[in-house]
């Protein structure tokens, strides 16, 4: 057996919480995917309805006492979790663009989103 | 051979987006199971039942028995399953992704 042959896992991350509130999810998700980079399979993140208010540029979370999700985001890149998609239906349902998101993420219309879904080995939901 | 879902639902499309979104990701061979308020989504009076039509719909029994639900008008051809049935069900789909 040729251990050194690791089958790599497609692991689909569906992100759909408001970053702030009374439910600390948003923050416990990225946390999760930021744990899961260390085992080397292939993540990709999906933000898909009020989950796409996480991107938001700008955010000021220190009056309200929780910690900043645009900057957990911003670690991203540095863990090289870079397969980030937005759900374009709830950019245009919120009238939000690219130039209001923060990250680099690739934008899909719903007929690609819902494919992307279909090719994961296995799907995580937030 | 593209994957097939089984996408479990369980928040009334009356009150929570869950459903809506689940069926905008539905794709020919996937399943929805409807659980816990997720069977409100039987209704004939859900915004969404004529989106139902056509795909492949379960409901859990004791879910729809609790809410009082067979007095109502319901969609049609939705199966109804208790658990077991369920565990039985996840083997059947490549991947099953729970709307919450």
């Amino acid at each position: 057996m040729d251990i050194s042959s690791k089958k790599t896992k497609k692991i689909g991350v569906i992100l759909r919480q408001n970053p702030y509130g009374s439910n600390p999810m948003a923050h416990e998700a990225l946390d999760a995917v930021l744990a899961m980079s260390a085992y080397e399979q292939s993540l990709t993140v999906i933000f898909m309805g009020d989950g796409v208010f996480q991107l938001l540029k700008g955010q000021n979370s220190q009056a309200i006492q929780q910690k900043n999700i645009e900057k957990k985001l911003a670690a991203f890149e540095m863990y090289d979790i870079n397969a980030l998609f937005v759900c374009g239906t709830a950019l245009n349902q919120r009238q939000l663009t690219v130039e209001s998101l923060s990250v680099n993420a690739n934008i899909l219309n719903q007929p690609n989103l819902t494919q992307l879904l279909h090719s994961q080995d296995t799907l995580l939901s937030f | 051979m593209p994957r097939s879902i089984l996408h479990t639902v369980n928040q009334s499309p009356f009150s929570h987006t869950a459903l809506e979104q689940c069926i905008q990701c539905y794709q020919e061979n996937d399943g929805i199971l409807l659980l816990e308020n997720g069977v409100y989504g039987a209704l004939l009076s859900q915004p969404l039942a004529q989106k139902m039509a056509g795909k492949t719909c379960y409901a859990i029994t004791a879910d729809i028995n609790a809410r009082g639900l067979p007095a109502q008008p319901l969609i049609n051809d939705i199966t109804m399953i208790d658990y077991d049935d369920f565990v039985h069900l996840s083997t059947q789909y490549n991947l099953v992704n729970s709307w919450y």
